[in-house]
Formats: C-alpha cells, structure tokens, sequence
C-alpha cells in the first residue's frame, strides 16, 4: 500500500474512532453486566422462578389472570400477555399508562399452573434499569438510541480501517508481538493492535447488530404502517371497537392455529403491534432458528377466529436475528462468559486507542509510520527524551 | 525481521475471523453440539488474543 493510501486509512481511523469511543466505552461497561441481566435479576430477587408444586391444577384461566392484573391497576392498560420459552410455568402481563405507551408501568409473574399471583418486576428500579437505560438511550429516548447507533456506525468504520492499517503495521512483526520492553507506547501499540484484531469479527458483529436494535422503534413502526396495517384492513368495518372479547379463547385460537408454534406474545388492542378491536399473537417457532423470529396472527378475541396469519417482512426477521447476536444469550453460559471476555477486550482495544491518542497527537505522519513499521523508532524516541 | 508478505501477515487473523464467524453462528442455528462448537470456536481468538498479551517477550 502506497504511503498515501496508508494515511488517508490512518486519519479515518484516528477521527472515526475519536468520535465514538467514549461512547463505545460507556457502552462496554454498562453492556459487561447487562450480559448477566438474567442472572443477576434473579440473584437480587427482581425476578423469581415459579414455586415448585406436585402437580397443579391444569392450565390457568388466562382472562382471570388478565383480569387480576387489570383490578391491580385500574387505571392502567393490560399491553401485552408474554410467556418465556424457558419458564413455561409462568405467564407475565405487561401494562402501560395507555395502551400505546413504550414504557411499561408494571410487569407481573403468574403461575401458568393455578393463575396465582407470584411477583411484580421492579420496572424502571434499581442499578440495572440505570445500566440499561445508558446503554440503550443514555435516558434521552428514542434520539439518544438513534445517536448511539450512529456512534455504532463510526465505530464499524473504525475497526474496518484499524484492520487495514493493520498490515502495514506488521509488515516486519510476527502475529502477537508485543513489545514490551521498548516504551509504554509501543507495548500499548501492540496490545492495541493485537486486541483488535483479535476481537474484530466480533465486535463487528456485535456493533451492527447493536446499530440494527436501534432502529427497533422505525422498524416496528415500517411494520404496522404497512404490513400490519394490510392485515386489519379488511377487517375494521366488523362491528363497533367495543369489547374485545376473550383474551383466554384468542390464546386457545392461536394454539390451535399454529399447533407447532408457541405463543412469544399477544398484543391487546390499541397497542400498536394489533388493531384497536383485534388480538395479535406473535408466534415463534421450536427448533433455534425460528425461536427467535415471529408469526403474527389476527385474531377476534369475541369469536376466537383466525383472521390473518402471515409472515414477517425481512427487515422485522433481521431485527429479531440480531437481537440473539447482540445480547449473547444463544448459547448458555459458556457463551455468555465469552461474550464478557470479548466485551473487556474490546474495553482494552478502546482504553488503548484513547492512551495511543493522546500520546501520539503531536507524532508526525512520517514518524509514527516509521514506528509501526518495525523500524527503529530513535528519532521519536530521542524527541520524546527530549 | 524481513518484511513478510499479505499472506503471511493475514494467515493468523484470518483463522481467527473464521473461527469466529462460525462460533457467532453455529449456536443461532444448533443447539446441544452446536453450543459447544460456538464456546470452542470463540474460545480461541480469546485464548489467542490472552496468551499473546501476557507472554514473555520473544526476544530474537
């Protein structure tokens, strides 16, 4: 690569990464426990498994659930009916201020056995919810989560040109050299190099998934503009929007409808993912894959009829796909324990990249391509003791 | 140290890219073999990654 080249790759990478660092720090950090959200949830007792009992009385009635959850805040929307493929003996109902509201007022746990009461989730509590929320939006809604993306972008613009400056810098340095007994500088050099490389795929990935999750709010939104709202179409002249019906028999029709499926969620009326007289259930499949993408089904919760079933458009699959490869939790511990690993690496390829900066800022092109080079860097070295 | 070629400078990287291509995947699509193809697939850039940063200086 011609000189030139090799600098115009260098001031990409130098101000690309100045911009988003801080950033991507603030991410790495709050992100290195919210791998452990699950986990930790249930070790501070925010959330809770279902009691162990011999054998309960049958499934519970869903609309006397529903109806519990209502009569403990009645001032409040029942949103969602959601169900966890790893606790099937739990049911949870989400409700908002209204039924279109982005944040839950409350999140409560049912035995999916007796329809008994078990717990409610601290929304919006606690150190986690913090963590969370400047992870996703530094808690300034959806601008703060579109701005994180953008950083996410400049940070994949970073690691693409940090691969190509790569090799001009190990040109005349086998892989893995660390320099360790030269300067600070040049040890940070290495290590920078060597960490990034290393964690490059990864932090790719995990990046512009990152990025597409930001964009979930437009991308849901794309949907019921369009999609959905193709579904409900024909449907809206059936009658006043009223009472909705059952929300026990539109289960029951889903069930029965995608007998290979499970429920993922049910949309109530008015929310947004449904129709404001209609159920939506959002199946998901069984084997890997397809747990992680949906099926919405229209449903009459006064009828229990199966109005539309159809697939999600490619944009809504990409969204759910990079969820599993944001989080990290595909693959149980193991996974996720690498994904921490990875995660204080890419804090190491961040801090040094800072540390590098500073110290290099007043190093000329010329010098510092020297220096990665493998050649002797004594002219900057007899500057710097100087 | 003579100046090595593209090949030789990107034969480490790219291993290790490939591995980790196939350990981001492997899980999404298989369970139970699958898992543990992922852990040892991502295990190696970090043990790579790890072992380089802590060694002793190769000195020659």
């Amino acid at each position: 690569m011609r000189a030139s080249a090799i600098q115009a790759w260098f001031v990409v990478h130098k101000w690309t990464s100045l911009v988003c660092t801080l950033f991507m720090l603030l991410l790495c950090v709050t992100g290195l426990p919210l791998i452990f959200a699950h986990e930790i949830d249930h070790l501070l007792e925010r959330s809770i498994d279902p009691p162990e009992v011999a054998q309960g009385p049958g499934p519970a009635d869903v609309d006397a659930i529903v109806a519990d959850a209502q009569a403990r805040r009645p001032d409040d929307v029942v949103q969602f009916l959601v169900r966890d493929p790893d606790e099937p003996d739990l049911w949870f109902v989400r409700l908002g201020a209204t039924a279109t509201a982005e944040e839950p007022t409350a999140f409560y746990f049912y035995d999916a056995r007796d329809g008994s009461f078990l717990h409610e989730y601290p929304v919006g509590e606690g150190v986690m919810n913090v963590l969370f929320r400047l992870h996703v939006d530094m808690f300034a809604g959806l601008p703060g989560t579109l701005f994180l993306g953008l950083m996410g972008l400049l940070m994949a613009a970073a690691i693409v040109s940090g691969a190509v400056l790569y090799a001009p810098y190990m040109k005349k340095l086998r892989f893995g050299t660390v320099r360790r007994s030269r300067s600070p500088r040049l040890k940070w050099l290495d290590l920078h190099n060597l960490t990034g490389i290393v964690t490059m795929v990864w932090l790719l990935a995990v990046g512009i998934t990152g990025v597409i999750n930001t964009l979930a709010i437009p991308i849901f939104g794309q949907w019921q503009a369009t999609q959905l709202a193709e579904m409900a179409a024909p449907h809206m002249g059936e009658g006043p929007a009223g009472d909705p019906g059952s929300a026990a028999r539109a289960v029951r029709a889903a069930l029965e409808a995608a007998p290979d499926m499970r429920l993922s969620f049910m949309a109530f009326p008015g929310t947004g993912y449904s129709t404001d007289r209609h159920f939506v259930a959002m199946m998901q499949g069984t084997d890997p894959l397809t747990s992680k993408l949906l099926e919405p089904l229209l449903i009459d919760g006064r009828t229990g009829e199966i109005l539309e079933r159809r697939t999600l458009p490619w944009y809504v699959s990409t969204l759910l796909l990079s969820q599993p490869l944001h989080f990290g939790d595909y693959g149980g511990m193991p996974l996720k324990v690498l994904w921490a690993l990875l995660d204080l690496m890419a804090i190491v390829v961040l801090g040094s990249g800072v540390y590098l900066w500073l110290k290099r800022r007043h190093v000329t092109f010329e010098a510092w391509l020297q220096s990665v080079q493998g050649e002797a860097p004594a002219q900057e070295e007899a500057r710097k003791a100087a | 140290m003579r100046a090595q070629t593209t090949k030789e400078i990107w034969a480490m990287p790219a291993l290790l890219a490939a591995l980790s291509v196939v350990g981001l995947t492997v899980a999404l699509v298989a369970d139970g073999l699958g898992d543990v193809l992922s852990w040892i697939a991502l295990a190696v850039p970090v043990g790579v990654g790890t072992w380089c940063a802590f060694r002793p200086e190769d000195r020659r």
